[in-house]
Formats: C-alpha cells, structure tokens, sequence
C-alpha cells in the first residue's frame, strides 16, 4: 500500500478499520485482563508457599489458550468468560498418582487457601476458580511428560481417568510466532493515524482468530445449527495459524484461511481433516468430530456459509449493505458500536478540516494527497 | 445569455462551469434557460455506493443539489433523511450567511460538500445517528428569537 491509501480510499484499510473495531468491541478489557493477571499470580503465590501442602512438587502456574495468545473473547450473552491455566507439577511423578489422585489434591490444596476456597469447585479434569460476574479461571493440574521432556506434559483426561498429552507453552510459541514473523515478513500494513484502540495493533492473526469464533458463536446460535457440536476454538486457532501467510489485511486473511479450509476439507475426503496439536501429536484437537460426525458435517456447513458470506461482503458497496452482511457473521450490537466509531472518527477528521476531494478518487486526507480540494468549513442546514 | 456574465463579485456561469470543468472534469455540463446543470457520478469513499448527482444553478441563486440514484431513502423506522429540503435538494450549508455566495466556485464548496453530506447519509442510513453535525431551522429561528 501507499501512503495515500487510507480508510477512505483503500479497501482493504476500510475493511481492517470495522474489522479491528469489532475485534476491540468483542475481546476482554483490559482491566478484565488485568484482573486476572492478578488472580493468576496471586494463586502462583500461594501455591509455591509454605501453607500449600503440593509445593514440595515444585508447581509452576501459566496461563494457556486463548489466554495466553491473547485471543480471548467475550462469550456471548453471559457476562463471565472461561480463562483457562496450568498448573504443573514440576516434581510429580507418575508413580506419585495418578491423575484422579493429583486433581483431587490439588483441589484439597486450594481449598485450604482462606482465600481462594470460596471460589473453588472441583470439575472433571481441572479446579475452577469462580469470580461470579467477571470470569472463572479452570487450573488444570499437569506433570512434566517423563518421555518427550521438553514443555511436554500431561493432563488428566476428561472420560478416561488417565494422562493424555499435552504441549500448551510450546504451542503458544508456535502461534506467536507465527502471528510475529509472518507478519513481519509479510505486507506491511499500517494506518496512517495510531489509534487507542487496542485492537487496531495487534497481529492480524490474532484478530482473525477472535473473528472466527466470534463467526462460529454467532452461527451456532442459530437453529440450523447444534450450539454443543460447534468446533472448538483450538481448532479453529490451529486451522488458521496453520493457513496464515502473513497478510496484513484482517479481510485478506479471512478470505485467504477459509479457502485454505475448504480446500483441506476436500483434500481429506473420504476421510476427516484431522488437527493435531502442531507441538504435540498425540494431542488431537479434532477429536470431537472422530466421535460424532455430525460435528464435522456441521462444522463443513458453516466452514461453506462463512466463505460465501464473506465473498459476498467483499464485494459489497454501500456502508449500510455491508453493516447488514456483518451483523449476520458477527451480531448486531457489536456491528452497530463499530459503525458508531467510524462514523465519529470521520466526523472528527472533517471537523478537523483533514479531508478533502479527489477527481475519480472520493475523500481524501489533505496530508497525504497534495492536489485535493479541501473540504471548506459549512454547516449542514434542514430539518 | 446576459446571466452569463460577470456581475459584481460573482462568479459568471462560464467561470463556474471552467472551474468545474477542471476540478472534476467527469461531470457533463448542459445549459437550460439560463441555468446550468451538472450531471456526474460520485463514490465518497471506496465502501460508499455510487451516487448519480445533479446540480442545477441559476446565476445568484442557490446551487441546488439533487441525487437521481440510488434513490434515497428514509431511516429504517421511516425516519425523515436529516438535512434535506422538501424538494429533495441537499441543504449543505446555512443559507443567507457567508458559507456560500455566488462569488465562491461550485467546484470548491457544493461539491465537496456533496459528497461529505452523502458520506454522512450513508453512515446515518447505517447506524441511525447523523454524525455530521449542522442546524435545524426550528432550533435556529428559536436561537434567534432568544437573541433579539
């Protein structure tokens, strides 16, 4: 891009600014954010003193998922959203109990915190902490993989009673790099104004995930669609890391991942597409739809209505148009709030005398095209 | 044809259409009883819809803006369009003040007026809300009042 290429003259720009605004309106605060950080370190606290009966197994507490990755959402239509952690025990064997043992004792543990008892509900696989209102934080208890070593490590799992792998650091990694240096190497692409929206920084990567299952919450909220066969947000996560090329268009990205979808859905038939943890192959993230095909028919119908509704946006004209072909994808409120932004950032750009036309080309920004005729002072007049 | 000429400090028919003619040389001017009409199509901003726009003006009197197509259209609640005449001509500046006399060219305020005013529309026909500012009359004429 160049540099005259703004909001108001390059597509992609446009495109980027409602999707990051929408990216800004759907993900935590940041005091929600740092709220629980500080929950997250205090519980780091108490686990490695001396009132916590597991800290001779050397605990290390660290956030995973979307957490982690910085693609948290807000769930829609419940205030609390699920923060997901670890908490491995550096210094527990296998032969120290077994999974059900380890969970069991953790939760003891936490319970005789003054503190964190009173939020804490012992679940299938993990502790949750509940801070009605705000979040619940799920601590799932993990030991070193005594095998694959490295930041492998094992979980309990959820039916068996048993480990099963995991790698949540290394994946992180994985994702973050390939968020950073993609980009890096890729399209440079950035507005001409820095904005305080948080959103309108971060990796495209990032926001495309938060994009993708904010589209997926919306879908299978409907009735065409079963709301507990929806993907999970691991997949999805993994899918398009895998599929990024480093675009620095949010539309451009969309686009480029959902066809990379399809493609691999096409690519797998007879069978499945299978999404494996990248970092650990003996985690299978698609599980769910090994056991119940169902979830992946339904997952390539969605997948296959995405993509079209995206093609159709692309080409849209008309603010208006296209604010109704978001809602669908995304819901109505947030696409309203974002609209509501732009339409006061132009407000704001005209108010401050920036904008000016263009033969051929529409609005411009004065500083960045010479030849414009500036837009003069005036007052809209009429009922 | 007298209208044509320069009378005071305003700008003749023919400097206004030479002004237009370079600025935005896509619209086609024709003459009609001494009046000028401009005809062209304009996009605001790369998301923005093409609009078919026509100005009419007579020597000394106001430019009047009109948009043949897409035709436009009330709020989603039948909201009346904020800033427009009954005859469907744009208000894009207070009349019988210093923001537009016949001595400034079209080219330089109508026009970019124009296409901020349908910039607006669009954003309020999107969210129901006109961020572009301006005065009623009702509200001016009752401002007046208070300061007589």
């Amino acid at each position: 891009m160049n540099k005259m290429d703004t909001y108001l003259t390059n597509s992609d720009v446009a495109r980027d600014k409602i999707l990051r605004q929408i990216c800004t309106l759907i993900q935590i605060t940041e005091s929600q954010h740092a709220l629980a950080e500080k929950r997250y370190l205090g519980m780091g606290t108490f686990l490695s003193s001396s009132s916590c009966p597991l800290s001779n197994y050397m605990p290390i507490i660290y956030p995973q998922g979307s957490f982690k990755i910085q693609t948290t959402n807000r769930p829609k239509g419940k205030e609390e959203f699920d923060l997901d952690f670890v908490c491995e025990f550096k210094s527990w064997l296998a032969s120290s109990g077994g999974p059900d043992r380890l969970l069991q004792q953790f939760y003891d543990c936490i319970k005789r915190s003054t503190y964190f008892s009173q939020f804490a509900e012992l679940k299938k696989r993990c502790v949750r902490l509940r801070y009605p209102r705000y979040f619940h934080m799920d601590i799932l208890p993990a030991i070193p993989d005594p095998y694959k070593g490295g930041t492998c490590i094992k979980v309990p799992d959820r039916e068996l009673h048993n480990w099963t792998d995991s790698n949540p650091r290394e994946y992180a990694n994985w994702f973050e790099n390939i968020a950073t240096l993609r980009q890096a190497y890729g399209e440079k692409f950035v507005e001409r104004i820095p904005s305080h929206e948080s959103a309108e920084k971060k990796e495209t990567l990032k926001v495309v995930v938060q994009l993708l299952k904010r589209a997926r919450d919306i879908a299978f909220s409907r009735s065409q669609f079963d709301k507990d066969l929806a993907p999970a947000s691991i997949v999805l996560t993994t899918l398009a890391a895998r599929l990024y090329q480093g675009e620095g268009s949010v539309d451009q990205a969309i686009s480029k991942i959902l066809a990379g979808i399809l493609c691999q859905i096409e690519n797998a038939r007879p069978r499945m597409l299978t999404v494996v943890n990248p970092t650990n192959e003996d985690e299978i993230f698609s599980e769910k739809w090994e056991q119940n095909p169902e979830s992946y028919r339904q997952f390539i119908l969605w997948i296959q209505e995405f993509a079209n509704a995206w093609r159709q946006l692309q080409q849209q004209q008309g603010l208006s148009k296209i604010k109704q072909d978001l809602e669908k994808l995304f819901g109505d409120e947030v696409t309203l709030s974002a609209f509501s932004e732009l339409a006061e950032y132009f407000a704001k750009d005209c108010r401050n005398g920036e904008l000016g036309i263009l033969s051929g080309r529409g609005m411009v920004t004065i500083p960045t095209v010479s030849n414009a005729i500036p837009i003069k002072r005036h007052t809209f007049y009429g009922e | 044809m007298a209208n044509r000429y320069n009378q005071g400090g305003q700008m003749t028919l023919l400097q206004q259409k030479a002004k237009m003619h370079k600025n935005f040389p896509e619209f086609l001017a024709t003459w009609k009883k001494g009046v000028i009409i401009w005809r062209g199509l304009i996009r605001p901003t790369v998301l923005s819809d093409e609009y078919d726009i026509q100005i009419n003006y007579r020597l000394g009197s106001a430019p009047k803006v009109k948009v043949l197509s897409p035709k436009l259209q009330r709020g989603p609640n039948n909201e009346q369009i904020p800033h427009i005449y009954n005859c469907g001509s744009l208000c894009l500046y207070l009349p019988r003040t210093s923001e537009w006399t016949p001595s400034m060219p079209i080219a330089e305020t109508i026009i970019p007026w124009a296409y901020e005013w349908l910039h607006f529309y669009e954003f309020w026909q999107a969210t129901g809300k006109w961020s572009g500012g301006g005065e009623h009359p009702r509200f001016r004429s009752e401002r007046k009042k208070r300061h007589e």
